[in-house]
Order: C-alpha cells, then structure tokens, then sequence
C-alpha cells in the first residue's frame, strides 16, 4: 500500500467517525428536542397520522404501474409487465398534442385567473362601507357553489347558436358566431369560466391575510404621509405576499391538474384538438377500457412534473428571500 | 380530553389496518370459500343481489320480496346502487373482491368484468339456461348477443329488439307545406328544406330548423346501409359501418343538410334531452326516437300549441331501394354469478327466483307490488300504481332493476293513457320495422385485444371526424386521409382480422 | 382626517369596479333563480326566459317532496358540522405545530405533506384502505379520509408562522404547556384564518359525493350530492334502459331545467346562509389584531 493510499484510508476513515458523530449528535438531539417539546409533537399526531395512513399507505397502488392490472386477480397475483405502459405513454403519438393543451390551459389560468383574486380582495379592503362590502363578498361567492354541469349548461343556453349573446349580434346585423364550436376561442372560454366560478371564492384567503395584517403599521404609515397606494404598497402587499407565494408555488404543483370535469364538459368534436388534456385522455383510455395501470403512468407522470415545478418555485422563493413552503 | 379519544383512535385504526394488511398478504383466496349451504334442506338460501337505481332504493322488507322469500326458500337481500356512477362502484367491488352473488353489469364486454370471466370469477350458465323455461323463452338474439367467448355468463335483463329507431314527424307541419311523409332520402331532403324555409309555424319568421339531431350517432350512417356496427363485404370478412362506401354517401347528404341550415346547428354540442326540448319548443320538425315517444312528446307538445301534433314513420330507404333500421341488443345488463361464493345447489336456486321473475306475474309482482294494494289494473289493461306503492319505491326504475323481466316486443310503443288508435298504428310499425332491421353481425363475438387497447381512441377519433365532415370543418379528402391512416395502422389491421377470423369460425 | 378630492375619486372608482363585479357574477346566478320560479310548461315552450309570465314553485315542491333528499340533507348537514369541527382542530393543531421553528424534524414532515398532494394513487388502492379499516358503509368514511389535505396545512402553517414567538414565551411563563398554549392562545387569535378555513372544510363535507357514491351502500347514509345526482338523472330523458325511459317520461311531467336549477339552489342556500355567521368572525379577527398591538 502507498503512502498515498494509506493517507487516504486514514482520512476516509476520519470522516466516516465524524459521519458517525453527526449521526448520533442528531439522533441526540432528536431525543432532546422531543422530551422538551413533547406536547408539540402530541399536537402534530393526530395530522401527521391521517397523512400517513390514508395518504401514504395506499401509494403501494403506484406500483400498479409496473402491472397489467386485473382487479380480479388483485395487486399481488397479476401479471409484472415493467415499463410496458410508460413506454406506450410516451411514444404515443397525440402525447405532444395533451402535453401542449394541458400546459396551454394551465398557464392561462395563472397567467389570466391568479391575479385577479388578489386584485379584487386588495378592492375589498379599500371598501369602507360594511354593508357593501358585505354584499359585494357574499355576491362574488355564490357561483363557487355551482357545479361544473350547471355551468357548462348555463354556457350552452347562452353562448349557444340561439343564445342570448348570438341573439344580440344577430340584432346588431351580424352573423352568429359558433362560440362553443370555434377552437380559437376555447383556451379563453375555459379561462373566463375558471374566473366566473372561482375568482370570488378565492378572496376569502387573502382577505384573511388582510384581517391579519397589524393595523398599527397603517397608523404608522399615515403618520409618516403615506397615501392610499403607498400604504398598499408598503403595508398591505408585504403583509400577504408570504400568502400569495405559497398559493402559488401549490398552484404550480397543480399545473398538470387542469380540472377534468370542466374540460370533460365543454370538449365536443370541432374543439377536441385543443381540449384533448391528460386527464380526459386517461379517463378515455384509462378508465372507459379498464386499463388501470396505464392510468396510473400517467398519473405519475402528471406528478413529477408537479414535483419538479414546486421544487424549483420553492428553491427561487428562497434565493429571492422569501419563507417558501418548507 | 377530546384530543385523546382521538390519539386512540387512530392508533386502533393503524393496528387494524397494519394486521389486515398481513391478512392479505397471507392470501385472499382462502377467506372466500364458496357457501356451502345446501338447496334442499329447511333453512332458507340466502341471496345477495347489486344493481342499480334510477330513483330511490327499495327496502327488502317489500311484500313483494316476502312472497318470493316464502314461495322460494330463500332470503333476498339487494342493494340497489346509483346509476350515474354505477360503474366505478362496481369496480371498486370487485377489486376488493366484495361483489355480492348475483351483480348486474352494463356490458358483458366490459374490459374489467371480461378479464375477471375470463380469469374464471363467474359462473358458465350456458348448461343450465335451457332447463328454466321463462328464462330460455328469451329471444335467441337477446342470448347471442350477450355470449362472451361463445358461453352464455349473464341473464340478459330482456328488452325489445326493435322500435329505437324512428322517424318521428310533425304531422301538422308536414299539411302545411303540403307533403307527404318520406320514404326515401331524396324525399326526406326536401322535408328537412320544406321544414326549414318554408315557414311550417306560420309566425312569419324563419326560425325552424328540419331535423332535430344531438351529436352524430350511427343510425345516420346505418339508415343508407352502411350496416349495425360492422356490415359483412363480399370476400366474407367484416368491416366497421363507418368504413364502407354507404357510409361516406350518408356523410355527403348530411354534410349538405347540415350546410344548407336544414340540422340544428349546435349539432357538435347538443345533449339528447336537448332534441326533445327543440321538437316541443317547435323549433325542429322531426327526429329520430323511440317510437312511442312521438305520442309521448306530443302529449307535451299539445300543451304548448294544441293543433299540433307528432306521429312515428319508418325510417325512409336508402339509395339502393331497401330500408335499413339497427336492431337493438335486445337486453340492458346482464347478471353474472359470483363463483367465489356461490356453489352449483345455490346456483340453481339463483336461476329458479330469476325464472320466476322472467313470468309476466313475476314481473309484476316484483315491478309493481301486489295487485290490488300496490297497483291496480286499468280497462285497457295498463297499470296504475297506487299512491302506496308509488311510496314504497315500486317500479320500472327501481324494484324493476334487479330482475331480468320478460321479453315485451312492443314494449317502445306502449306508453300509458295512449289510444287505442294510437298503439294500434304503433304496434303495426313495429312489425314494419322489425322486418328490416338487422343485427349486428359481430355480436356476441370477443372483442379483440387491439380494441380493448386502443378502442376508446380510435371510437373518439372516428366521432370528431364524422363531426367534422358532417358540419363542414372538414372535408371529405380528411375524411379519406383519416380512414386510409387507420387502415395502415398496424394495430387496427390486426384488429380488423382477428374480428374477421372469429365471425368466419362462428 | 381630512378627505382629499383624489381619495374620494379613487373610491368611486373602487365601488364602481366592484359593483360591475358583482353585477357580472348576478346576472348567470339571478337566471338559475328565476328558471327554478319558472311555470314548467311556460320553461319548454320558450327558448329564452327573461322574467316569466307565471311563476310556480312546483320544481321547489318536488324536490322538497322527497324523503329520501330531506335525509340526505341532514347526512351532509351532519357531514358539514361535525367533518369541519374535526379538521379544523386536527389541521390547526398540525399546522401549529409545524410552523414553529423548535419543531424538530419540520422540513421533514413538511416535504413528506406536500409529496402527497402530487402523488394520488387512485380509487382502488384508496378503496381497499377504506374497506381494509372497515369503514365501508359507516358515515366515518366520509370523513376520516378527507379531514384535511397538504393544501390546506400549508396555507394555514402560513398564518401561524406570522404570529410572534413572544405570545407563546409569555403564555410559558405562566406555566402553560404547548396544548395549552394552542388551545387559549393560538386558536382565538387565528379566528379569522379558521373561519375562512372553517368554510372550506364545510363546503367540502357539503358537497361530498364520490365518496359516498363508493363508500356507502345503504340509503340512509347517502350524502346528498349523490341523492340530487340521482334526482337530476333521473329528471333528464337520457336514459339508456328503454323500459325505465318510458316510465320517466310519463310520468315527469316536470321538465328536467327547473328542477335542475331548484336542486342547485336548495343546495347552495344552506352554505351562503352560514356565510354572514361565519363573516363576524373574520371582523372579529381583525379587532383583536388591532387591540393586541
């Protein structure tokens, strides 16, 4: 053995007890923490067993992926394939043509609807009138209770050939346009229906932050001469921009998630190659023929993406100075 | 205090949960050994039955199932599930191997019930059909159409064969223009534009359209010939309808309808309730529906506008002189019987309470209650459900759901309060009808493995191109593209002959 | 304080936007409204209903007829009060928890939540876990699975993160544990976050109903999105069994719309009507910031 060698064993050898150390230290601290803390941690049980119980016991079911699944046979008698289906998955021709809607539909929901919740609950705030401001919120709640089937009805009645809308161009001397049928318009429908429904119910967050903001700062800031928009920006945004990050950095998570039942509504023959999505594809290919395990690549497939993208929003939080998620 | 209750709780819970799943694991199998109960002896055989619901869900303690109870031996117990999510409810039994003895299924060649047959989860009843005279009264079709493999695993619930398909007509429209119900597709052009441009409702506006028609269905292609889901060529083998040449003249003449604004032209996104609202909002002149639905919407037609009226015609024949009307399956769901828990003495007592009910007075009873305190029996021989059997959740869309019901060829003419006129004319287009539908000649053949793959693809891709084409955002050269790319595709060429091969060696 | 010309310019300007808002939001709402007062008869013969001749609250009475919905109306009634009551307290405590830095292990647990937000691993393996606690049939699978989710403890670890160390140390001092400290101090203070959240899991346990489509088989239990599901269907003509078909359309003399829009206001008027309850709160909230100073 040469020197060299030898150094080089000594110093690995050196590095694996401080490894060892750490390890312990931890563990160490670990008991020390929990003896001190311990109805912390008695308060965080209840949580952390339902997410392990009914979030992670049943992720085994992933591995149905590698499978051709038979739900008669059951998990542990069928039949391993490997990566039969992930390779169906990804040389399947129209998988480009879901990848691009999807994304398409998603980005223009937080590119399009995000703000707008922000927007309309910084308004809210600025109302000083109780009673308006009262009937404004519980107004721009209610369509959040519709269900996508009422909605998508209510579009066809009016947005149809002989809806209302149609009506009034007619009136004005124009041709009726087929809005529900013209695949230009059918990201933008789907966008203006997420804001319908959602926009309202997604202030009740962030007036919530509101309420939590300190009202001395404000006192502080009129003190000092700030106006109505200075004190918006200097006091009201930072008190809930750690609010708007973390929906954001979730909603990135979701960006693959592109809400199946209002595109599953709104598709017909004319638009459906531009709102052929993942999910619609699973459930046709998936569900409709019983190919469970091919279902289940997609589905993780749609999670790592989600993954990547809330790792790497959360790691660009952080560089910028921010809280992040974890 | 509160809080600890909880802690408990939920470490039961993963104790539990942590020993079944080493039960599991150990193998199911063995924990679901077949009842041994014998048919013959006092104690009556215990039954479980799944279906679904239309509407509310029965209670077991109906008078109707303690008759059969006690005129049996046995004990019926039925779970009526939803209808809109039927399906996944049944997945979800049979992948927890929880599926009662006796569960309707909507398909036989449903793709997760199919591997489940054959992986041999059900009962063959092929051998045993034939010794229960109600049940084997069924029409032959019904059967055929229901064989998986060649064997017959589910009791067909028995519907009739013809009378989907008609042309229902508004009669006073059809005066006002001065025509005549058409029997061919040129006569029918000129309706659909009469109806259209020439004013049929007098108001002075031109706010009618011919035909009232909800997304493509296939008996637009079928009614020119292009046959009931696979037509057979003259080399013997079987093709897709929609890839012959009677197909691609249908798709002409209703691309030119739909062109010339003669269609509803929310074609692409309308839902089938939606064609009955155009007929009785008079906004369309005729559809294709069921035949007795001509009397049943015009009874709502007349409240609105009181002269007019709707009647039910054949469909009219095609280019080639003949009549074409798709022949229905002749059943809706067939049950199949759980192996894993029932033996061959229960089986038999299954097919004797299913026999039973296959009788016009087991149907009743089981549909209606009993006679007299349920339903009673009106002068032109209808029923009437009494106000006490409407509260105890009797009929069709209910207590109906779990038998198979007997075979009622002129079943889509009837319908309650009609005239004896009426069902009379009713009954005679039915006997019309059924003498040209035809069937569908790949029925009862095993689907192929390029189908169970690719099926639902290939089945939405036809669809957005026949949508396409038909309201001209296609052309007929995309047409050709589309069918001449499938036909190159590998998977649908394999597809096309092993579907060839079995329909020569039936 | 003086009002300047520019302040109130710039609340005319707020009001007005905001009344365009809600107009906007009305306008589809009002009209389910209206077609559910809408004569039935009136409804199908006309294609566009802008204030009907004849009003009726014949959809209303036949929806509210059935027994089977008033059941399930107090199913999710009961789902919606006791389900929420246990999230709130199961996802406040966690949340807690996990937003103090002392919490050893808290990046851990953390990225552990969030992974399972990304990860669903379908019905059936969710299925057999419900069926494997023999939960099947019992009202507790509709609630235990769904108690909370990783979305949920994170926005709400966010507001307790805001709240100062000091509360707690002084809270200590007085010789209060952790629970008790969360219990008389946390909790009333975060009242404008919980009642928000309070909403949610109460709008969630409200309309529940895949769940209960594969969890419960017996009536009794049947949430009721799954009742009025069944009602919709079964007011609409697509039915594919030709025999049940038949029967529906004669006897429906109702038309599937009305029903339909009076189903959907039966079901959305509990929630809106808890809504101003829950409102005192956040107002409450925002007081308590003010005076803790």
């Amino acid at each position: 053995m040469s020197q060299s060698n030898i150094q080089q064993s000594i110093l690995a050898s050196g590095s694996e007890r401080e490894q060892k150390g750490k390890k312990a230290s931890k563990l160490e601290r670990f008991k020390v923490v929990f003896a001190r803390e311990k109805y912390l941690y008695l308060l965080a049980l209840p949580g952390l067993l339902f997410f392990l119980i009914f979030k992670y016991f049943p992720i085994w079911g992933l591995a149905l992926a590698f499978q051709n699944y038979s739900p008669y046979l059951g998990f542990w008698d069928s039949e391993w394939v490997g990566f039969k289906h992930f390779i169906d998955f990804f040389t399947n021709p129209d998988f480009l043509l879901l990848f691009r809607n999807t994304m398409a539909i998603s980005l223009m929901n937080i590119f399009f609807f995000f703000p707008i919740p922000i927007v309309l609950s910084l308004l809210i705030n600025e109302v000083r009138s109780m009673k308006f401001k009262k009937t404004v919120q519980t107004i721009i709640y209610l369509p959040h209770f519709l269900s996508w089937v009422i909605i998508a009805g209510i579009c066809f009645i009016i947005l149809g050939h002989d809806g209302i809308i149609n009506e009034i161009i007619v009136a004005f001397g124009g041709q009726p346009i087929g809005i529900l049928t013209e695949p230009n318009y059918f990201w933008g429908l789907l966008t203006g229906q997420s804001i319908w429904k959602e926009a309202g119910w997604g202030t009740i967050i962030f007036l919530a932050a509101l309420a939590g903001i300190n009202q001395d700062l404000y006192e502080a800031a009129q003190i000092d001469g700030a106006n109505r928009w200075k004190q918006m920006i200097n006091v009201t945004l930072p008190g809930i921009k750690s609010t708007i990050i973390v929906l954001l950095i979730l909603r990135l998570g979701q960006v693959m998630e592109v809400g199946f039942e209002q595109v599953y509504l709104m598709m017909s023959s004319p638009v459906s190659h531009v709102a052929d999505v993942f999910d619609t594809y699973v459930y046709r290919t998936g569900i409709q023929n019983g190919r469970f395990s091919y279902a289940t690549v997609a589905g993780i497939f749609k999670s790592i993406v989600g993954l990547l993208l809330v790792v790497m929003a959360n790691r660009l939080a952080k560089k910028i100075g921010e809280e992040g998620l974890y | 205090m509160k809080k600890r209750s909880w802690v408990t709780r939920l470490f039961a819970i993963t104790l539990t949960l942590t020993l079944t799943l080493v039960g599991c694991s150990k193998g199911g199998e063995t924990t679901n050994t077949a009842d041994t109960g014998a048919a013959g002896g006092d104690k009556p055989t215990e039954i479980t039955i799944g279906t679904m619901t239309y509407g509310e869900s029965p209670s077991n303690d109906l008078d109707s199932i303690k008759q059969l109870n006690e005129e049996l031996n046995v004990k019926l117990d039925i779970d009526f599930y939803p209808i809109n999510s039927y399906k996944e409810k049944v997945n979800a039994l049979l992948a927890s191997k929880s599926l009662p003895d006796v569960i309707l299924i909507e398909d036989i060649n449903d793709p997760v019930f199919s591997t489940a047959t054959e992986q041999g989860a059900f009962w063959d009843l092929t051998p045993y059909i034939k010794d229960y005279p109600n049940l084997s009264a069924y029409p032959e079709n019904t059967y055929e159409n229901t064989k998986f493999q060649g064997k017959t695993y589910g009791i067909p619930r028995v519907r009739p064969l013809d009378g989907h398909e008609s042309l229902i007509i508004r009669e006073d429209w059809l005066k006002q223009v001065g025509m005549e119900a058409p029997t061919t597709m040129d006569e029918l052009y000129k309706v659909l534009e009469a109806f259209t441009k020439n004013d049929p409702d007098q108001n002075g506006k031109n706010d009618t359209y011919g035909l009232a028609q909800a997304s493509v269905s296939s008996y637009l292609m079928s009614m020119f010939g292009a046959g009931t889901n696979w037509k057979e060529q003259a080399d013997g083998s079987l093709l897709p309808y929609w890839i012959t040449e009677e197909a691609k003249t249908a798709l002409e003449f209703w691309n030119k309808a739909y062109v010339d604004g003669l269609i509803t032209p929310d074609l692409p996104v309308m839902k089938s309730s939606q064609v009955k609202e155009m007929l009785i909002q008079g906004k369309a002149g005729m559809a294709i529906a069921n035949v007795n639905e001509a009397f049943m919407f015009g009874q709502e037609l007349k409240k609105v506008n009181a002269n007019a009226e709707l009647k039910a015609y054949e469909i009219p024949s095609a280019p080639d002189g003949n009549k074409y009307h798709d022949q229905a399956y002749g059943s809706y769901g067939v049950f199949l019987i759980n192996k894993l828990t029932v033996d061959e003495a229960k089986l038999k007592k299954i097919l004797e309470v299913y026999d039973k009910t296959a009788s016009v007075e087991g149907y009743n009873l089981v549909t209606y209650g009993v006679k007299d305190v349920h339903y009673t029996i009106s002068e032109d021989g209808s029923i009437v459900q009494t106000e006490e059997g409407k509260n105890k959740a009797y009929g069709t869309a209910t207590t109906a759901q779990w038998i198979s019901g007997y075979f009622n060829k002129y079943q889509r003419a009837e319908a309650p309060d009609m005239p004896a006129d009426v069902k009379d004319y009713n009954y005679k287009l039915i006997d019309a009808i059924a003498n040209s539908s035809v069937a569908n000649p790949a029925a009862g053949l095993p689907v192929t493995q390029a189908w169970m793959e690719k099926g639902a693809d290939w089945q939405k891709k036809f669809v957005d191109m026949f949508t396409n084409v038909l309201i001209g955002k296609s052309s007929m050269a995309d047409w050709d593209n589309f069918i001449n790319g499938l036909k190159a595709d590998s998977s649908f060429q394999q597809h096309l002959k092993d579907t060839t091969n079995s329909y020569k060696a039936k | 304080m003086q009002k300047t010309f520019g302040y109130k310019f710039t609340n005319a300007i707020i009001y007005t936007v905001l009344a365009i808002v809600g107009l906007v939001t009305l306008l589809p709402f009002l009209y389910v409204v209206i077609v559910s007062f809408t004569d039935p008869t009136e409804y199908l013969s006309k294609s566009l209903i802008i204030i009907p001749e004849k009003w009726s609250i014949s959809s209303y009475k036949y929806i509210l007829s059935t027994e089977m919905f008033l059941r399930s109306l107090g199913v999710s009634a009961f789902l919606a009060i006791v389900g929420s009551a246990i999230s709130i307290i199961v996802t406040s405590a966690l949340s807690y928890a996990l937003s103090r830095k002392r919490f050893f292990g808290k990046k851990f647990f953390l990225l552990a939540i969030l992974m399972t937000m990304l990860f669903n691993p379908g019905m059936i393996p969710n299925f057999l876990l419900v069926e494997s606690l023999g939960l099947i049939d019992t009202i507790w699978s509709l609630i235990l699975p769904a108690i909370t989710s990783a979305w949920y403890v994170f926005l709400m670890k966010n507001f307790y993160q805001e709240l100062p160390d000091e509360l707690e140390e002084a809270a200590k001092i007085d010789g209060s544990n952790d629970i008790g400290v969360f219990l008389r101090i946390m909790l009333p203070i975060s009242l404008p976050a919980i009642a928000a959240f309070g909403l949610f899991f109460a709008v969630g346990f409200w309309n529940t109903y895949f769940n209960g489509v594969l969890y419960i088989n017996s009536e009794e239990l049947r949430p009721m999105q799954v009742v009025l599901q069944m009602m919709l269907i079964s007011a609409s003509t697509n039915v594919a069994d030709p025999s049940v078909a038949a029967m529906l359309q004669s006897e429906q003399i109702l038309p599937p719309e009305t029903i339909k829009m009076a189903a959907v206001v039966v079901a959305s008027l509990p929630i809106i009507m808890v809504y101003p309850f829950l409102q005192k709160y956040f107002v409450k909230g925002m007081l308590v910031g003010s005076v803790k100073g």
